[in-house]
């Protein structure tokens, strides 16, 4: 009798579980919330774009800093760039205002799935072209691009949308692939969150609550000087560390309830880049709050 | 897994087999999504971890983004997280210049300053020895109008919190010469700083 409840509740849980998993990823969902995802990918892209300079033949040109050669010795194997391909300035000046130009066309949602797709792997050549040069923003970046490739992020507040409507197209609809975008963007908020919360709390100043005030001390690729403030008080300068630090774990773990996921989310849009300016990473800040938006469920998704 | 048709018209227009495949690539992802934040380059991973991931992961998961962890530390208040600079200087000259982009507005220098970091960390690693700052020569030869060059990298080691904001002295974490051989070939030699050593027990003094 016993043998026959424990098989039937293992069967009733082993339901209960297909069900939130085909629930979470295969419910079709609507994609206004994951169009303005794709503007904001489109304006970090173009911030990050600005973050190489005027002059990318400094970094990667015959004469700069980062010939291929010295490149392709240090970087992982299986990496590969299209602008490796650029042997010239003028190659690797079209290769570079090309990509902005997809950032641009991403951003205001003109032919949207191919331009997602050739952004994310511009943006993934532009980063194994000096993966040295990388960090948590562009790490980040690369996420929310090939996001927008999975989803269909095109059907709103874009130029698609517009043109659509005049050709008399099909309309927008609920799509499988825009909720498993919308649901890989949820997971990759709470591993990021979750990954850069185990690597700070491997230093003691994480624990002591100095972290902000080493970071603060960084003089090139400051963005606000608070080095004044926290001199004044150690309080401040621990609470900002430690909050740091509760975020990170507030956001891991919170993003998966649905009573403090919206919570999450919401807040994130002012807590990331607050956090982005803390640990001298605003554009990190920035693509952190992008991920989440979809969670926030400001955007209104029942479909006219 | 996926049992009944009817369940099929309920949740939209994905079939059992595509469901089945998205299921299966979910799977694959993440399990190699767990294996890049614990194999993450600084903080270590184990040998059959590393292993895993370069064999059935690395291949795939390398060339559409980094593959690097998530490995956001920011600082831990040590001297490899503190502001980098470079100088040159033309082999034989005493003043050194400063390019202002290393620590100039904030969008350039912070890739500056990663770019540094990873010149002083890869002289630790095998293999990646003194390539980037040999990959340097080029547009360092150009900046100092020299083909025999020396160039340093230093960092400005920050106060403590209770201290008064004054600039300690710098330290030289790296040093080279580079210049160019008739071939056209690059030399690179490294100079190389005293260190601390132990103190040598004489016969003596000792046991």
């Amino acid at each position: 009798m016993s043998n026959s409840h424990s098989i039937s509740a293992d069967k009733s849980s082993e339901g209960a579980l297909e069900q939130a998993w085909e629930s979470y990823w295969f419910l079709p969902a609507g994609s206004r919330s994951l169009a303005v995802v794709r503007v904001m990918t489109g304006v970090l892209g173009l911030l990050l774009c600005a973050t190489y300079g005027t002059d990318i033949s400094g970094w990667f040109g015959p004469r700069g800093w980062l010939p291929i050669d010295s490149v392709t010795a240090w970087r992982s194997f299986f990496a590969y760039s299209i602008f490796d391909a650029c042997e010239t300035n003028t190659h690797l000046l079209v290769a570079f205002y090309s990509l902005v130009s997809l950032f641009v066309l991403l951003a205001i949602g003109f032919l949207t799935p191919i331009t997602s797709l050739l952004a994310a792997l511009g943006w993934a050549s532009l980063l194994h072209r000096g993966p040295m040069l990388a960090g948590p923003a562009d790490d980040s970046m690369a996420i929310l691009l090939w996001c927008l490739v999975i989803g269909s992020s095109g059907e709103h507040f874009s130029v698609d949308a517009i043109l659509h409507k005049r050709l008399g197209w099909h309309a927008s609809r609920h799509r499988v692939r825009t909720r498993m975008a919308v649901g890989l963007l949820q997971v990759h908020a709470a591993v990021i969150s979750l990954a850069a919360l185990l690597a700070q709390l491997k230093g003691d100043v994480w624990w002591n609550g100095t972290a902000v005030w080493w970071i603060a001390t960084r003089k090139p690729g400051q963005v606000v000087d608070i080095t004044g403030l926290l001199s004044q008080s150690e309080y401040l300068c621990n609470m900002f560390t430690h909050g740091v630090i509760a975020w990170e774990a507030f956001v891991a773990v919170g993003i998966w309830f649905t009573f403090s996921q919206k919570i999450v989310a919401r807040a994130g849009l002012i807590v990331w880049p607050i956090i982005g300016v803390l640990t001298g990473c605003p554009l990190w800040g920035l693509a952190m709050a992008t991920l989440t938006i979809p969670l926030t469920q400001l955007v209104d998704e029942t479909e006219s | 897994m996926f049992s009944g048709q009817n369940k099929h018209s309920e949740r939209g227009s994905w079939g059992e087999i595509p469901r089945a495949c998205a299921t299966v690539f979910l799977a694959i992802y993440f399990t190699g999504l767990g294996l890049t934040v614990a194999c993450n380059t600084s903080s270590g991973s184990s040998l059959l971890l590393s292993v895993v991931k370069g064999k059935l992961f690395s291949f795939w998961l390398v060339p559409p983004w980094l593959d690097l962890g998530f490995d956001y530390s920011f600082a831990y208040g040590q001297q490899a997280d503190a502001a980098h600079y470079l100088e040159l200087r033309e082999y034989g000259k005493e003043n050194w210049i400063k390019p202002s982009y290393v620590d100039g507005n904030y969008s350039q220098s912070i890739r500056w300053q990663r770019l540094l970091r990873s010149v002083v960390a890869s002289e630790e690693e095998a293999g990646r020895e003194g390539l980037l700052p040999a990959g340097f020569s080029e547009a360092a030869f150009s900046l100092c109008d020299s083909d025999d060059i020396v160039l340093r990298i230093f960092v400005q080691p920050r106060p403590e919190r209770q201290l008064p904001i004054d600039n300690p002295a710098p330290i030289v974490l790296y040093e080279a010469r580079l210049r160019k051989l008739v071939g056209g070939d690059i030399q690179l030699i490294k100079s190389e700083h005293r260190r601390e050593v132990a103190p040598v027990i004489s016969e003596s003094g000792g046991a």
